[in-house]
């Protein structure tokens, strides 16, 4: 028979250990509803007209925002990723550590990274928009995002390049080679999969931010010909329907999601895949 | 010419081009402060710090127009909050469990989910709250549906898997060796983690809150779709409207003292969020 101490530690244990199941049940049971909910809907309301037709008020075809979507990717990662790095090497391989000019940009780089990124579209439009004379337009987009990104790059870059072994860097400036040399023969090939992962993760990001671009990239529905055209892209697209689509509009922006989490889960998966080779290594 | 090509690849030539690109990637930093600044400034000297502060009207289009935050910071910080109570009880939980309960095949499926959860776009978030949470709202509480809670639940959402990744590295920090002594004195592994693990990782815990806390106050898509926006006293069935919601939904049409003001309410989010953040790395210096 259990003795009474014994029956109280049971219920104690049961006390503590039961609400941390229900919290993960519940947590499992948001991941599926939320992506379930969204793939099946998403999957029904999509039709190859909706995707590849021209656009009319009848078809509002999805081809323009997947474009505009996978522009910007393109352009931001064009501006961020080469500035990232390259900044990134410079604080982490040549500046001295103390030095006032690494410690301003490091903090500042660290708080742009926790900014809001309202707060950069209301940049991005007063400078971009305003100040330049860029209108709502792609570059302005384009602009305001790269400002977004290259705090997140310039991070990623620097852990990784942290994470490498100190003796390869002393051993190769030992042999005489050069900081340079040593950065492109030594720490950059192995940070390369950090650095990678990171940037993907971060154009992630890209793809699925609506707030900064309802500011800068404006919500023209046709395929922007120029820089200076305004365009929508999936996640823009998505805001604007579900805030005044009626009942077709939510059909097209149930399959806005669905092609949105697409693309992001997509990126994500190879971005784990490169992790993972970064590991093996 | 290769003293020429090597010219380029000295050194000191590699360090001016890289110095001049951190440069580069410092300056917007510095452009961002001066710009809203300078656009916030005239809305503050004309309606005074004060007034915009506590004032509760906000309208834009009266003459003379009242423009005042009040409600919207109040909104802002109650909506954030709820969203936090729930994240982080459902969040803290879920990382004790998988930390210390968990076998490492399960935690690391369920670390898969939570992964997938965190690459979906806020946007989406907010559409699934217009199709879910707002007519459940509606259907069990009444009322049209956009209201603190609705915002509250799905920026819980939005930011559980940080909070959940957060609390991981926090618990992870503490010196397993702890929770070996507690149990070799003879404790049950439920009081070892619940009075020597948790109370060791309470710093990095509290970092890890005001950090969501400075990410979910400056969420904008996914609540302005869910909030209903009616600049009124935040209660928990009513509509509300946030600092970022009121960015997000005037600023395209402004114009004059109404643009400053809205670039203001901004200045005021920033200056939140920098105090948030402050303190959080003054929390980590104590860790």
């Amino acid at each position: 028979m259990p003795s009474r101490q014994h029956l109280k530690r049971n219920l104690k244990k049961h006390l503590f250990s039961v609400p941390l199941r229900i919290a993960v049940v519940m947590v499992m049971i948001i991941v599926i509803s939320v992506i379930g909910y969204i793939i099946i809907n998403g999957v029904k309301n999509l039709s190859f007209n909706l995707l590849f037709g021209a656009y009319s008020s009848e078809n509002p075809s999805l081809l323009a925002p997947t474009g505009v979507t996978l522009i910007l990717v393109f352009l931001v990662s064009l501006i961020t990723f080469p500035l990232g790095v390259t900044a990134a090497v410079y604080q982490r391989e040549f500046a001295k550590p103390n030095s006032l000019f690494v410690k301003i940009s490091s903090t500042a780089v660290e708080l742009l990274a926790g900014f809001p990124s309202i707060i950069f579209g209301l940049f991005g439009s007063l400078f971009f928009g305003q100040m330049l004379g860029f209108g709502y337009s792609l570059i302005s987009g384009v602009l305001t995002m790269a400002v977004m990104n290259l705090p997140v790059i310039i991070r990623v870059t620097e852990e990784s390049i942290m994470a490498v072994d100190n003796d390869y860097r002393l051993g190769s400036l030992a042999m005489g080679a050069s900081r340079w040399y040593t950065v492109r023969k030594i720490i950059l090939p192995s940070a390369k999969n950090g650095i990678m992962a990171g940037f993907l993760l971060s154009i992630g990001r890209v793809v699925g931010e609506t707030a900064p671009l309802i500011l800068t990239l404006g919500t023209a529905t046709n395929f922007p010909t120029s820089l200076l055209d305004s365009g929508r892209n999936l996640s823009l697209q998505m805001y604007v329907l579900s805030r005044d689509g009626g009942e077709k509009g939510l059909k097209v922006a149930f399959a806005s999601a669905f092609l949105l989490i697409v693309i992001a889960l997509s990126i994500n998966l190879l971005a784990s895949l490169v992790m993972k080779k970064s590991n093996v290594k | 010419m290769d003293k020429f090509i090597s010219f380029f690849l000295r050194d000191s030539f590699i360090r001016c081009v890289l110095s001049f690109c951190t440069i580069l990637c410092t300056i917007p930093i510095f452009l961002m402060f001066v710009f809203i600044i300078h656009q916030a400034w005239p809305a503050f000297q004309h309606i005074g710090v004060l007034e915009f502060l506590v004032g509760t009207a906000w309208k834009p289009t009266e003459v003379p127009p009242h423009f005042g935050v009040f409600f919207m910071i109040t909104g802002s910080i109650v909506v954030t909050l709820i969203a936090m109570i729930f994240a982080m009880a459902i969040g803290l939980g879920t990382s004790i469990y998988l930390v210390f309960f968990c076998k490492p095949r399960i935690a690391e499926f369920i670390n898969q989910a939570i992964s997938l959860l965190s690459s979906i776009p806020s946007v989406v978030f907010g559409f699934w709250g217009i199709m879910v949470v707002v007519p459940a709202i509606r259907n069990i509480f009444g009322g049209n549906g956009n209201s603190v809670l609705a915002a509250g639940i799905v920026l819980s959402i939005i930011i559980l898997p940080t909070v959940i990744s957060l609390n991981i590295a926090a618990l992870q920090a503490v010196p397993r060796q702890y929770l070996e002594g507690a149990l070799a004195l003879g404790s049950q592994p439920e009081e070892a983690i619940f009075s020597i693990m948790l109370r060791a990782a309470k710093p990095a815990i509290l970092n890890a809150f005001i950090l969501t806390l400075g990410r979910a106050i400056g969420e904008t898509t996914a609540v302005v779709l869910v909030a209903g926006n009616a600049n009124i006293f935040p209660r928990l069935l009513k509509p509300v409207r946030t600092l970022t919601a009121n960015i997000a939904l005037e600023m395209g049409y402004a114009s004059g003292l109404h643009y400053n003001a809205i670039v203001a309410s901004g200045a005021v989010l920033f200056v939140i969020v920098l105090i948030l953040n402050l303190s959080a790395k003054n929390v980590r210096a104590r860790i």
